[in-house]
Formats: C-alpha cells, sequence, structure tokens
C-alpha cells in the first residue's frame, strides 16, 4: 500500500508460479518420467551394444553362427540385468548421489561386475557353445581381453549414469533455487499488502484525535472507518481474491478517512455498476489505485482535485477505473515495476486478457484494471 | 513568543493549536496551508518560532526555509518523515511526530526558549536600517542551506568563507562546499562586519577563521584560513584591512 503501485497484491495460493526459466521444463521432480527415461537409455544403450556385438560375428558355418548369436544376446541381457543390479546397489550405497563419489570403491565394484559378466560368458558358451571359447589355445587371454573389455563397457555406463545424474541435479538445484526466489518474492509481497502506509495512518490518527474534540460522533466514525479498512488489508494477505463490494466498502472507507484530512481538496466520486457485487478480483487491487491517484494527485494539488472510482461491466470483462486530475510524470522504475507486477498478477489469476494500464487523458490520469469474467476465467484456472 | 502554524491539513492545524492552548506564553499569529501562504506570512508577520509540515503541496518544508532570506526558528511536524529528517544534517532543528505527543511540545518548547535568551542580547533591529529589504536575521544568527538533496542548518559564525559564483555564493564549513542560491552582496548586508570581512570582489572572510596572513602579489595580501585555505585579498581591501588594524 505504500509505494506507488509497488504493492501488488500477493498471488495467492499459486505459490510455484511456473517459471518462465525453460530449465524448468517438464522432466525432473516426477519419478515416473525419470524412470521410464531410465530405461529408454538402458534398452536404447544395450541393445546398440547386442547389435554391434552379432554384425562383429565373423562369418562360418550357420550353425556355430547361431549359438555364437545365441550367447552374444544371452551376454548383452545379462548385462542389462548386472547394470541395473549395480545401479540398485550404487543408489542404496548412496556412492553415485554425491558431490565426492568414492571413486576406488566404484572402480572395484567395476572389477567384479565384469568378472561376474565374463563369468556368465563363459558358462554360457560351454552351455551352448561346448566351451569353444575356453578350447582355444590362448584361453587366457582371450578371457583376460574380454574382462577388459567389459570393464571398459561398464565404466562407460557408469560414467554416463554419474553424468546424467549430476545434469539432473543440477536442474533440480536451479529449480529449487528458483521456486525459493519465487517464494521469498511472494512473502515480501504479502508483507506489503498487510502493511499500511505509515504515513497514511499517523496523519488519520492525528486527524482523527483532532476530530475527537471538535466532532466526536465523526471520530467515532473515523475510527470505525480506520478498523474496517485495516481488517481488510489484513484479510488480503490470506484469500487469492475477495468480492468486488467489500474491496469497494474498503475504499469508501479510505476515502472518507482521506476526506477528513484533505477537506474539500478530495472530490471523490465513486460508481459501482449494479450486479458487480459477487466479481471476485485481486485483494486491494482497486483500493491501491485509489490511494496512488490520492498520493500523486490530491496531496500534491493547492487546489481541489476530483478522484473518479467507477466499475462497470463491458461485454465478457470488468473495467475498473480510478482516474484523478493531474498530469502523469515520468512514470518511475518503482511504478513501472509495479505495473508490470499487478499485470503478471492479473495474468496468473485471470489468464492472459487480464491486464493493468495506466495513461493520461486530458488532464485526468487514468489506471484501469481488466478483469475477464466467468468461462475465461475458468479456462485460466484450467491453465493453470 | 510568536508562532506560526504550516500544515496543508486543517485538522493537523487545529490540532496543534489545541495543543499549544497549553502554553500560553506562546501566542499564534497566524496559520498557513502551503508554502506560498507560508512564504507570505513569515515576511509579513515575522514570527519567532514556525511549526512546519515537512510534506505540502507545492513543495517541502525545506524548500520554504532555503527560500527565505531570514529563517526563524523552526519546528518540524510530520507524520512519517523521519527518515527525510535524518537524511538531512538539520540536527540543529527540532521536529516533532503526528500525533504530537503533549510532553515532546514542552519539552521542545524549553528547548526553544533556552535559545531564544540566549540569542536575545543581540537582538536585531527590524528597522530599515539595511540596504536590501531586508527581515531581522534568524533568532539566533542561523542559514538554511538546500543543496540538490543535502540541507544544512549552520550557524553564521561556523562559516568560514563565502565565495561568489554568479548569482550563487559558495559557503565554506566544516568539510562541506555547498551552494546558496543568493548573492555575495545579499549575503554581506546580513553580516557581522566586526566578524566578517570582504576580501576581494569574490569573497568573504570569517576572521576567526584565519590562521595566517602574508604579502601577496602586488601591495595585496594573502590569508590563510583553517583547512589551508588561501584566500587573496585584493591591493585596495588591503590597504583599508592596514588601516583598519594600524599596521
Amino acid at each position: 500500500m505504500t509505494l506507488p503501485f509497488a504493492a501488488p497484491e500477493p498471488f495467492p495460493q499459486s505459490s510455484p508460479i511456473p517459471p518462465a526459466a525453460p530449465t524448468a521444463t517438464p522432466q525432473a521432480a516426477q519419478p515416473t518420467t525419470s524412470s521410464r527415461d531410465y530405461w529408454l537409455c538402458q534398452c536404447t544403450g544395450w541393445a546398440i551394444l547386442g547389435m554391434i556385438s552379432v554384425m562383429s560375428s565373423g562369418q562360418g558355418a550357420l550353425g556355430p553362427m547361431w549359438r555364437m548369436t545365441v550367447v552374444k544376446l544371452l551376454v548383452i541381457c545379462n548385462g542389462l540385468v548386472l547394470s541395473h543390479c549395480w545401479r540398485l546397489f550404487l543408489r542404496r550405497r548412496g556412492w553415485i548421489d554425491r558431490s565426492d563419489p568414492p571413486v576406488p570403491r566404484i572402480l572395484l565394484g567395476l572389477i567384479a561386475l565384469s568378472a561376474v559378466q565374463v563369468s556368465f560368458l563363459v558358462g554360457a558358451d560351454i552351455l551352448i557353445r561346448n566351451g569353444a571359447l575356453i578350447a582355444d589355445s590362448d584361453a587366457t587371454a582371450v578371457v583376460i581381453a574380454l574382462c577388459v573389455l567389459w570393464y571398459a563397457v561398464f565404466l562407460m555406463w557408469t560414467l554416463m549414469y554419474a553424468v546424467v545424474l549430476s545434469r539432473r541435479r543440477a536442474r533440480r538445484f536451479e529449480l529449487e533455487k528458483l521456486e525459493l526466489e519465487v517464494s521469498v518474492k511472494d512473502a515480501e509481497l504479502r508483507a506489503l499488502q498487510a502493511q499500511v502506509n505509515p504515513h497514511f495512518f499517523f496523519n488519520s490518527m492525528n486527524s482523527i484525535r483532532a476530530l475527537i474534540y471538535q466532532d466526536p460522533d465523526t471520530a467515532a466514525q473515523a475510527v470505525g472507518q480506520l478498523a474496517g479498512l485495516m481488517r481488510h488489508s489484513l484479510r488480503a494477505g490470506q484469500a487469492p481474491t475477495v468480492h468486488l463490494a467489500d474491496e469497494v466498502a474498503a475504499v469508501n472507507a479510505y476515502l472518507a478517512i482521506e476526506r477528513h484530512r484533505f477537506d474539500e481538496r478530495l472530490q471523490a466520486e465513486v460508481e459501482i455498476a449494479p450486479g458487480l457485487d459477487d466479481v471476485p478480483i485481486p485483494p486491494m487491487a482497486l483500493q491501491t489505485l485509489v490511494e496512488n491517484a490520492v498520493k500523486h494527485g490530491v496531496e500534491p494539488a493547492i487546489g481541489a482535485c476530483r478522484v473518479r472510482v467507477s466499475a462497470v461491466r463491458d461485454g465478457g470483462r470488468v473495467l475498473l477505473t480510478v482516474a484523478n486530475q493531474g498530469r502523469l510524470k515520468q512514470a518511475s522504475a518503482s511504478t513501472r515495476l509495479g505495473l508490470a507486477n499487478t499485470a503478471r498478477r492479473l495474468a496468473l489469476l485471470f489468464g492472459p486478457r487480464a491486464g493493468c494500464t495506466l495513461h493520461e487523458e486530458g488532464g485526468w490520469v487514468v489506471a484501469q484494471v481488466v478483469l475477464p469474467q466467468e468461462g475465461n476465467q475458468e479456462e485460466a484456472a484450467c491453465a493453470r | 513568543m510568536r508562532a506560526l502554524i504550516v500544515d496543508d491539513e486543517r485538522l493537523a492545524r487545529n490540532e496543534l493549536r489545541r495543543l499549544l492552548a497549553a502554553h500560553p506564553a506562546l501566542e499564534i499569529v497566524g496559520e498557513a496551508a502551503n508554502p506560498i501562504e507560508a512564504r507570505a506570512a513569515i515576511e509579513a508577520l515575522a514570527p519567532d518560532l514556525v511549526f512546519l509540515d515537512v510534506q505540502m503541496p507545492g513543495g517541502s518544508g525545506f524548500d520554504l526555509l532555503a527560500s527565505l532570506d531570514a529563517v526563524p526558528a523552526v519546528i518540524f511536524t510530520t507524520a512519517f518523515d523521519q527518515y527525510a529528517l535524518r537524511a538531512f544534517d538539520v540536527s540543529a532543528l527540532d521536529y516533532l511526530l503526528k500525533p504530537i505527543d503533549p510532553a515532546r511540545l514542552a519539552h521542545a518548547l524549553r528547548k526553544f526558549d533556552a535559545r531564544l535568551q540566549v540569542a536575545a542580547p543581540a537582538p536585531a533591529p527590524v528597522a530599515a536600517s539595511a540596504p536590501a529589504p531586508q527581515q531581522a536575521p534568524a533568532a539566533d544568527g542561523k542559514v538554511f542551506i538546500k543543496d540538490g538533496e543535502r540541507c544544512w542548518f549552520v550557524a553564521l559564525e561556523q562559516i568560514m568563507l563565502f565565495e561568489s559564483e554568479g548569482n550563487y555564493t559558495r559557503v565554506y564549513f566544516d568539510a562541506n562546499r555547498p551552494l546558496l542560491l543568493r548573492s555575495l552582496n545579499q549575503l554581506e548586508a546580513r553580516l557581522d562586519p566586526e566578524r566578517f570581512l570582504r576580501v576581494s570582489r569574490r569573497q568573504i572572510v570569517n576572521l576567526d577563521f584565519v590562521t595566517g596572513i602574508a604579502p601577496g602579489p602586488g601591495s595585496g595580501m594573502v590569508l590563510t584560513l583553517k583547512g589551508e585555505i588561501k584566500v587573496p585579498m585584493s591591493r585596495r581591501r588591503a590597504a583599508e584591512f592596514r588601516q583598519l588594524n594600524g599596521l
């Protein structure tokens, strides 16, 4: 309420605002997507490896070739199973989920892994090809070569897995940071919202004290109005929207208090079209605009200054307009930021067709909020 | 004691009047609702004390003070501008927060009263002896300077040097060098000739701050002020100065 347009109402109940950053697109967070991605990579990777391995078989008689292929495919399947077990093991031990993985242990584990894989290979070979592999003259060399080969394969697998994990972790970290930032902003906005402009508050207290001696009835009324306004602004931090009628009551209370302060300098008219009482609006949206009109229109004016507040239905939308006599000063950075924030909040609550504008027109400064109604609003809610 | 109330809100003025009723020694000679009215009232009524709102339509209380030739004693009243007051170097000024606490008001008035008594022995005659249409100087010989965003309320005797810069005058005191929106001639009329010496067309020096005198070019002289500021003295002025001091 304090700053010109800088007290845009909080984003009630929509805490994690869909962040605009490209990093925060689908992915991560969701375990189902992540495990689907994992299986996709696993199957593709092993299938490619299997294809390469089968195609690399030399020529020969059809019978032995088939047997060889079967062994290779079995070994590939076993590799898939082993690597999956390895993944479960790594995750259970938490070796891979941290920034400083115990590299020696992982390398040791990979030796065990390749040993198991080569043992399986040899076993399959014995079963299906009658041990053609170990029947070879330099079987030891072949087995060692196979161990090295499979060691390299599992090492590659582990490295790729680690890279994917760390990238995902970085993205999640970024997302968390973003969410934190948004929630901090949100809290700030809420705090601003619930805050009553101290300049207004103390001046009102001063006016009321003068009234107590001069006109006790009016003083009592003013206390009631101030209480009503405070209550409304406190409530603003809690609900995403309020009924227009409640907001207008707060605006009227505010204007009544300011009228005591400014006398005939403040000439306010409030016109609300019938049938708009239940229209939902962001809390304090109208009140903030009225306060700005008083601050920038009435306060600096030596003579009288008119302020007009209106709400009308215009086709499928509701227009809230606050106008004050005066000139629009070069919009300051805070004003522009406030306007942009308000527009964004409105868009979040009511969809892209909602908005907020400020312009000068024939000696009046006009602030307008556009709220799409009914169907559009539900659409917006669904979109969210 | 004669006081003026300046505030753009009628109820605020009424409230201050009510509070001041407890101090019968204080006579409220007028009210003003904006800086233009206030300026006119101060010039016409020459109040001893002004209760001044900080934020008003048509300019702040600071702007008003900076536009005055003779600054009366001031007590600022404000609802929530103590930050603005703190940002300015106006510690010499008093301020009261609205709604005003009667005890704080009484305290401020006591302080003001004491200040008035100190300043009383050297009352400046309102008589039209001065060449320019001058009002009585400030209650305690102070000048209010507003240069950009900064303000000072400084006693004349603390200013060591006035230096003409066109229609403005640069004022040297402590480590500050703000510009004052007055010509040197306007200022000279207000200054105590016992203390302030016009050393050249461009400069007026406070003799209390002179730490050394040396012969200068021609038959002129060079004065050294505190902080190693050198000020040349024209031949004609130097001759007058020598004569005056029997040198």
